[in-house]
């Protein structure tokens, strides 16, 4: 693989190309198909059908009545009352659900399940998916490396697992209709495995495509990312939308031709679309997109600037239809009306899923979310001021609540209790009420789960090191006007923001990886991947960066299933085992990366990248394998390996 | 140049017609059902003498817990048992019971798809720090009664082959 760098990665020569060619060149080439297939052969093997968070019981409703042609919940196959459905909406005695724009995604996947359905098993269906993608990846892998002997093996490989899951195969039969939940399990892990190939694109774009392989691999199995994947939270769509924005943004950077207004307003449309999933992530990311892109867009000009207002209107109608649907406000979320029966207490509703037999692992929503149920009430002014006055209103409303959020996050930022709490070591921590998880130390930290950002740490360092080697003010502003510059202002920026809006309801139970700032990490891991010493170690040494990752997946995962058997631990002590570990490791990684000035050798780099990275493979794969677990594998050969295995107290 | 399939190709189509001949309904239930089958309990081995009556109290203590939670956890001992002469699908449930509020473990079963041995592992209860006040219940040091219960349960029966006192004894 070469080391150059390519926005547009793998782009065919010829102009006609067939619809697999195409679907290469959307992925940037074949490192990009390895990066989306490997995802999703990894979490679909993680992938459980199941809810770990009771508020996807709500979703999962949703994606049920919106594939039957209506927006209000009035068949609930996951629920049998309100209770069990936190974000549920009540409107004139209709109720409505929330994350629509997440349904509207799940909905066609679930077309092609229930088009399959009289003719092929569902599981079977789901064990031949991934099957074929197994197939895929040998073949994609067998390509990148001119070894075709790897795409026979993939071949080989999907015969023998369809063939075993033939021998296997068992009903899902917990479920009285699992369709939509499978659907919504299924977009959330197709969107995993975009994000993944994004973030390749992304990087590969800034740093070369050996960082970007290695990027997009790492989005996958060494961020909370590949915990995300294998339930259907909405977290992994923000994430991968963001990432999208950003990629947009930084191909619109390139150039004033048609492709780079494309993209530009393409960044526009994911905002627009993510405002019907999550009104207020779309509303900072708006707040923090435009700005900076009409201050370094290469024109704003009547051409472009039309694309942008034309693919943003269009973009936000699903969000303005649902919303005058349900509300009759435009810009009034169902997020923000009040709950079915008033705000439900946080943590009920696991109590009365337990009761019921739901598996054991679910837990309550935590319902403290950026505009949570009740926060803003019925619109009221709409027919005294009339709809241009209420719009308006609203919209001030918006930006008063945004600015409002981020003050709060401001001061929050000076809590150091907090920021350790949230940022380093989680243990047991005082402020959160452990009763609504059954007392167990389920909440992490940020370098605990993300220990590549321990090369974050090294940052000011860094920074100072360029400085020294001739950096000065006017070659900084300058540096400005370099697109890769402007990507990663966005990048800070939105980090930053979205970061500082949800600080203020952190640390918080129910978070398992600090869910809500889950966008923020693939941003982090981008900076991380900008980093000089980074990226010299992954360019230069890629085969001890992978070495070492694969060493601490085997030796790590192998130690810990030991110590799992010979100690016999608990949830919560198997949580904060894995979470010291991810802490060491962060503060290797950030040691390693700080004094690169003075040992100069990549492979100390690499070999810190590989073990942080690898110590997160193996928080995905272990709370994915025995932790959130109930025999309830997507893949009945991943369940029968399971139940293998030493089982968590 | 007339198209010709690759091996790939032959793999996809041969997977599908396999699917399409196992039909819509391939998959063996995973539900209790009907059946029956001979269950003795290899450990905890003070519950494995046939006719136990619960003479024999157990006796469950409370541990720290470690790696940086300051929960307290009662952990249960794993429940092995040997099942021979196995039809159908019943299903091996345990329940312990403890006579304190916040000690609520839940039950566990399995479905006995087999014969020979089968492990059903309790989920350790985690139980708050002294002095923890968001919630929640709060379980004083102390010895409480408990109960323990294990079934073979099928539609065709209900057979108890444990049935005896536990004490629960809480340490901090």
């Amino acid at each position: 693989m070469s080391g150059s760098s390519s926005a547009d990665g793998g782009r065919a020569s010829s102009d006609r190309i067939g619809p697999a060619a195409f679907v290469r060149r959307a992925m940037g080439g074949t490192p990009g198909m390895v990066v989306f297939l490997a995802t999703l052969v990894i979490l679909g093997a993680l992938w459980r059908i199941d809810f770990l968070l009771n508020d996807s019981v709500t979703v999962a409703n949703v994606v049920t009545n919106v594939a039957d042609g209506r927006l209000a919940v009035t068949e609930a196959p996951y629920a049998l009352t309100a209770g069990e459905q936190p974000g549920l909406v009540e409107v004139d005695g209709v109720l409505y659900g929330r994350n629509y724009g997440q349904a509207y995604l799940a909905v066609p996947v679930l077309w092609v399940l229930d088009a399959t359905a009289g003719v092929v098993d569902l599981r079977l269906l789901l064990a031949a998916g991934w099957s074929f993608a197994v197939l895929g990846l040998g073949r994609a892998v067998g390509r990148l490396l001119d070894r075709p002997i790897v795409g026979w093996i993939g071949e080989v490989a999907c015969l023998v697992s369809v063939a075993a899951a033939l021998l296997v195969a068992t009903d899902v039969d917990w479920l009285t209709r699992p369709r939509p939940l499978v659907a919504l399990g299924l977009s959330t892990l197709l969107l995993a495995a975009t994000g993944a190939t994004v973030c390749y694109r992304l990087v590969s774009w800034a740093q070369g495509r050996r960082v970007g392989f290695a990027s997009g691999l790492a989005l996958a199995v060494a961020t909370p990312v590949g915990f995300w994947g294998s339930f259907p939270k909405r977290h992994v769509l923000s994430a991968t939308a963001l990432l999208l924005v950003v990629y947009l943004f930084a191909v619109s950077r390139t150039g004033t031709d048609r492709r780079a207004i494309a993209a530009r307003a393409g960044a526009y449309a994911v905002v627009g679309f993510l405002a019907s999933v999550h009104a207020f992530e779309a509303a900072f990311a708006l707040a923090v997109l435009a700005p900076l892109d009409l201050l370094t867009a290469p024109t704003n000009d009547r051409r472009a600037l039309g694309a942008v207002a034309v693919a943003f209107g269009v973009s936000l109608l699903p969000m303005v239809a649902t919303n005058l649907a349900i509300s009759g406000q435009p810009l009034q979320p169902p997020r923000t009306l009040p709950g079915a029966d008033g705000p439900l207490a946080p943590g009920q509703a696991a109590i009365d899923m337990r009761e019921i037999g739901r598996p054991a692992g679910v837990v309550g929503d935590a319902g403290a979310d950026l505009g949570a149920s009740g926060s803003l009430g019925r619109p009221a002014a709409a027919g005294l001021l009339g709809p241009v006055a209420a719009l308006l209103d609203r919209v001030a409303w918006v930006g008063a609540y945004m600015a409002d959020q981020l003050v709060a996050g401001l001061a929050a930022a000076t809590d150091l209790d907090r920021l350790y709490h949230v940022l380093v070591r989680s243990g047991w921590i005082p402020s959160v009420r452990y009763h609504l998880s059954d007392y167990e130390t389920l909440e992490t930290a940020m370098l605990e789960v993300l220990p590549l950002a321990g090369a974050l740490l090294a940052l000011p360092g860094v920074a100072l090191a360029h400085l020294r080697e001739g950096a000065r003010f006017e070659r900084l502003r300058a540096g400005l006007a370099d697109p890769v510059r402007q990507t990663d202002l966005l990048v800070g920026a939105l980090a930053v923001t979205l970061f500082l809006a949800y600080l203020p309801r952190l640390p918080l139970y129910a978070m398992f990886t600090l869910r809500y700032v889950l966008p923020v990490m693939p941003l982090l891991l981008y900076a991380v991947a900008r980093m000089p010493p980074v990226r010299a170690a992954v360019a230069s040494a890629p085969r001890t960066l992978g070495g070492a990752w694969g060493v601490t997946v085997a030796v790590a995962g192998g130690g810990f299933v030991w110590t799992l058997a010979v100690l016999g631990l608990a949830r919560g002590e198997v949580i904060q085992f894995l979470a010291l570990s991810g802490l060491v490791t962060a503060l290797a990684l950030a040691a390693a990366t700080a004094t690169r000035p003075i040992h100069e050798r990549d492979r100390v780099v690499a070999t810190a990248l590989g073990v942080a990275a690898g110590t997160t493979t193996v928080f995905v794969l272990a709370t994915g394998l025995l932790v959130y677990v109930d025999g309830n594998h997507a893949l009945d050969l991943v369940r029968l390996v399971v139940a293998r295995l030493p089982a968590v107290g | 140049m007339a198209w010709r399939p690759g091996t790939s190709t032959l793999v996809v189509a041969t997977v599908l017609v396999a699917l399409v001949l196992a039909g819509p309904a391939w998959g063996t239930p995973t539900g209790v059902g009907g059946g029956t089958a001979t269950v003795s309990v290899l450990s905890p081995e003070a519950l494995g003498e046939p006719g136990a009556s619960g003479d024999d109290s157990v006796t469950l203590r409370t541990t720290p817990g470690r790696f940086g939670t300051a929960a307290t956890y009662l952990r249960i001992p794993d429940l092995v048992a040997d099942v021979r002469d196995r039809s159908g699908r019943p299903q091996l449930r345990a329940d312990l019971s403890v006579d304190a509020e916040g000690i609520d473990p839940p039950p566990i079963s399995r479905i006995l798809h087999r014969s020979g041995t089968h492990r059903l592992s309790y989920p350790d209860v985690a139980l708050p720090p002294q002095g923890y006040d968001h919630g929640g219940t709060p379980v004083e040091p102390g010895s409480y009664d408990g109960h323990l219960e294990v079934r073979v349960q099928s539609f065709d029966g209900d057979h108890v082959l444990v049935n005896r006192s536990v004490e629960v004894v809480v340490d901090r």
